[in-house]
């Protein structure tokens, strides 16, 4: 077997040191329910590991006028965090249905991005937010948009040397609000079958001013609906206009059959769900 | 193979061990520290057998990569309770018949009692349900094991 060398750097300085040196011959730990369990299951084992655990990026804070979340903040934290559940609750709901507990507090949200799994519980919450994310290397960061982050499943833009250090969110204001929705095979310790988050802004007369869509297990990469989106946006939100935009949704995703679901299934499922997140985020329905 | 030194306080005492990179937490408790309450069942995070604390929570310790504890606090169930003394819930999991096979217990015990030790006021069921969600039982139905924790709980005050 051969030798992985590990390392646990006490600052972001040090980090991205030796991310500069290693390339892609280090993997970034984080929580480890991902990177641990394929180095137990698949003996998978990386040249070098980059714990990222003493960085001080576990964090949910209000900065000038955004929400700034610190890639390796966990689901527990997420979830339990009085700002998220107020100011972006379709995150706050996504981190808590993460999996179980013992998961939750040792996940992060930032492995959940860059995991880049096309059914990820908190992807789909981010996206419909807006997320922004902050990629820093030993040449300063970049900022990229999470709708532009990934490639394909498992794939993203992260470049050798780079590893992601922020999340940043426009927190949801007056007339506005998000949900998140989720159906799996059973209640907790599972993937998403599918998966659905809106954010929704009415303006003074009660029509859609802004609306994102986000759908994950639907398309090799978590998508926005974009389509459906502009078929809300400037309309009344009554439940008719949010079941036309969510027949539309359905329309655009890209599903496949698989172990967790049919492609029927998931337009099925794509219809409730986002009719479901829209009501939710714009007011009108139950929260769950 | 690399090698190398964790030290960390396990149940409430220092202890320093080495062992391989790319052992998790689960396999140094038993196979470098004789600690053998946490149990080995899918090593991916699916059925809870190997809970135990870190700092204070709960997680699955076939996912904690073990040289990320160094310097950190682990409590398993051997920390918890004695057979001299044992925790107001393993007294409850045998009066209210809360564990048949035993393979889940450990797990299920260091889930429920991270509840009962951060809940202010009274528990519900589905309080219960939602903290044993990561943890699977194939014997119970789960009833006599939340039955269980109710009971420790009342008698925990």
């Amino acid at each position: 077997m051969k030798d992985v060398q590990y390392f646990a750097p006490g600052t972001l300085r040090e980090a991205l040191k030796l991310l500069g040196q290693h390339g892609a011959r280090i993997r970034v730990l984080a929580g480890g329910t991902d990177l641990v369990r394929d180095m137990n299951l698949e003996l998978k084992l990386p040249d070098n590991i980059l714990w990222i655990g003493k960085l001080g990026l576990e964090y949910v804070r209000l900065e000038k006028g955004l929400i700034r979340i610190g890639a390796a903040t966990r689901m527990q934290t997420a979830g339990d965090s009085r700002l998220l559940q107020t100011k972006a609750s379709a995150l706050a709901q996504a981190a808590g249905k993460l999996a179980a507990p013992p998961v939750r507090s040792l996940a992060t949200l930032g492995g959940n991005i860059c995991n880049a799994s096309p059914a990820a519980d908190t992807v789909c919450a981010m996206l419909a937010l807006g997320a922004e994310l902050v990629l820093s290397s030993q040449a300063g960061k970049r900022i990229v948009p999470l709708e532009k982050f990934f490639t394909g499943p498992g794939k993203t833009v992260l470049k050798a040397g780079e590893m992601l250090t922020e999340i940043r969110l426009r927190p949801t204001g007056n007339k506005e609000g998000s949900a998140y929705a989720k159906v799996g095979r059973r209640q907790a310790l599972t993937l998403a079958v599918l998966n659905a988050a809106a954010r929704v802004r009415l303006d003074g007369k009660g029509n859609c001013a802004e609306v994102n869509i986000a759908i994950g297990a639907a398309a090799p990469k978590p998508l926005r609906a974009h389509k459906a989106e502009a078929a809300l946006r400037g309309k009344p939100v009554t439940p008719e206009t949010i079941a036309a935009a969510a027949e539309v949704a359905a329309s655009e995703i890209k599903p496949i059959d698989d172990v967790h679901g049919t492609a029927w299934y998931r337009r099925q499922l794509t219809r409730v769900l986002v009719a479901r997140v829209l009501a939710r985020a714009a007011g009108l329905g139950e929260e769950e | 193979m690399a090698k190398m030194l964790i030290s960390f306080k396990l149940n409430g005492k220092r202890v320093s061990v080495e062992a391989p990179v790319q052992t998790n937490l689960l396999q140094l408790l038993r196979e470098h520290l004789d600690i053998t309450s946490p149990k080995f069942g899918c090593e991916q995070g699916n059925c809870g057998a190997c809970t135990v604390w870190l700092d204070g929570e709960p997680v699955n310790s076939c996912m904690v990569l073990a040289a990320t504890v160094d310097g950190r606090a682990v409590t398993t169930l051997e920390g918890l309770g004695s057979p001299e003394r044992p925790h107001p819930l393993q007294i409850a999991i045998t009066e209210h018949y809360g564990s048949q096979c035993g393979y889940c217990t450990p797990g299920m015990i260091m889930s429920a009692a991270a509840l009962l030790e951060k809940r202010n006021g009274p528990l519900s069921r589905e309080d219960v349900v939602n903290a044993i969600v990561g943890n699977v039982c194939r014997c119970t139905g789960y009833s006599k094991i939340i039955e269980s924790v109710l009971a420790a709980a009342d008698k925990m005050g």
